[in-house]
């Protein structure tokens, strides 16, 4: 498969890592220099392109009109709205997954097309489930019931 | 009308000032605190600390019950993701975001939202400003689909009718200002020397438009209808 990610940062370099080791054919779109170089010195190999990945032209360049899934991994909603906005457009009709840090934005990417719905990722969102289950799971805070004793 | 407006820099304080001053009930949203005093002191409205691409703050800041949404922010992607909530969320009627990118701004207006593409409009009229241009750039609608020109009747072109100048399908004449009044033309109406008509005009007949009014003067002042 190819696979087209936006955002070189942590999550992309070590998604990378694991796709290529899996033999899948990877392209990352990164804005910044340093960045794609701390990457291709951690995957030994040169799989970036340097550029704004909310760019048409960019994601042309790197190939966005064969892709068979998009990751949308910057760190900002925003950025990766835009990315699918883009994604959304191709007629290869890619696979569209997204990050998202604000859970209320989920709504938006899995609104913009229904028949062939986005995959949103809120790592805040698993992190809160979490939680709650851990709650759920102890019953209820000790400083709670010492709270209502007292 | 409530308006709702993201982001407090020069085009959002500016516009927030004029539709307060037209007795609209504004309500700006901006990060930084400090961009608030770009209102200056005799502006009414509200103003709420926040990002604009939260669905806490902008309900926090009334957008249930605005009747528009601007986003003037200095991101494109902040623009289109604000109004993306602002439609699919709290289903603001009018939306309109800033977006300097002309391809993207066409983009996005296939989803809806109305885009205003300060690249396009600003180099158009540059342009007129440059070559003296007959005509006025009131309007373009973006990337040059359609414009809206202005010019002035000569002393030649008096007498003749709104029919001598229109062109099916490349240029239209959709308002005659004399003197003070702006009216609405019928095919007939006459033109008389120093009205000033406003025609939607396609962009392959700009230069058409250019030698029928060839001796226009170059208008400077902007139409209000």
């Amino acid at each position: 498969m190819f696979i087209l990610i936006v955002g070189g940062g942590k999550v992309g370099s070590y998604l990378t890592r694991a796709l290529l080791q899996q033999s899948h054919e990877v392209v990352v779109v990164e804005k910044q220099e340093r960045k794609a170089k701390a990457m291709e010195i951690l995957l030994e190999t040169d799989v970036t392109v340097v550029g704004d990945g909310c760019d048409p032209q960019v994601l042309a360049e790197a190939g966005i009109a064969r892709a068979d899934v998009v990751v949308a991994d910057t760190g900002d909603d925003e950025d990766n709205l835009v990315v699918v906005l883009i994604a959304k457009k191709q007629s290869n009709k890619p696979r569209c997954i997204a990050r998202v840090n604000n859970p209320r934005n989920k709504m938006i990417f899995e609104s913009l097309d229904p028949d062939d719905p986005v995959t949103v990722i809120s790592s805040t969102e698993i992190l809160l489930h979490i939680l709650n289950e851990h709650v759920q799971a102890i019953g209820s805070y000790p400083s709670a019931e010492a709270g209502s004793g007292g | 009308m409530r308006y709702l407006i993201v982001g407090c820099g020069r085009v959002g304080s500016a516009l927030a000032k004029l539709l307060d001053a037209d007795n609209h009930e504004v309500i700006v949203v901006d990060e930084n605190p400090a961009a608030f005093k770009r209102l200056g002191t005799r502006f009414k409205g509200h103003v709420v600390v926040g990002t604009g691409i939260d669905y806490d703050v902008l309900k926090r800041s009334g957008a249930e019950r605005a009747d528009g949404f601007i986003a003037v922010t200095n991101g494109d992607n902040r623009n289109v993701m604000a109004a993306l909530i602002a439609q699919r969320m709290f289903k603001i009627k009018r939306i309109v975001a800033r977006i300097y990118d002309p391809p993207r701004g066409q983009m996005y207006r296939e989803l809806g939202i109305d885009t205003v593409c300060p690249t396009t409009i600003g180099a158009k009229l540059i342009r007129d400003v440059l070559t003296e241009a007959p005509w006025d750039t009131l309007q373009s609608f973006d990337y040059g689909q359609v414009t809206s020109l202005s010019a002035t009747i000569s002393n030649e072109n008096a007498g003749k009718r709104v029919a001598d100048f229109e062109r099916p399908g490349r240029i239209r004449i959709a308002a005659i200002r004399s003197g003070k009044s702006v009216r609405v033309p019928a095919n007939d109406s006459l033109l008389a020397e120093g009205d000033e008509i406003n025609a939607i005009v396609a962009p392959e007949a700009i230069s058409e438009f250019a030698t029928l009014f060839e001796t226009a003067e170059p208008v400077v002042a902007r139409m209000t209808a």
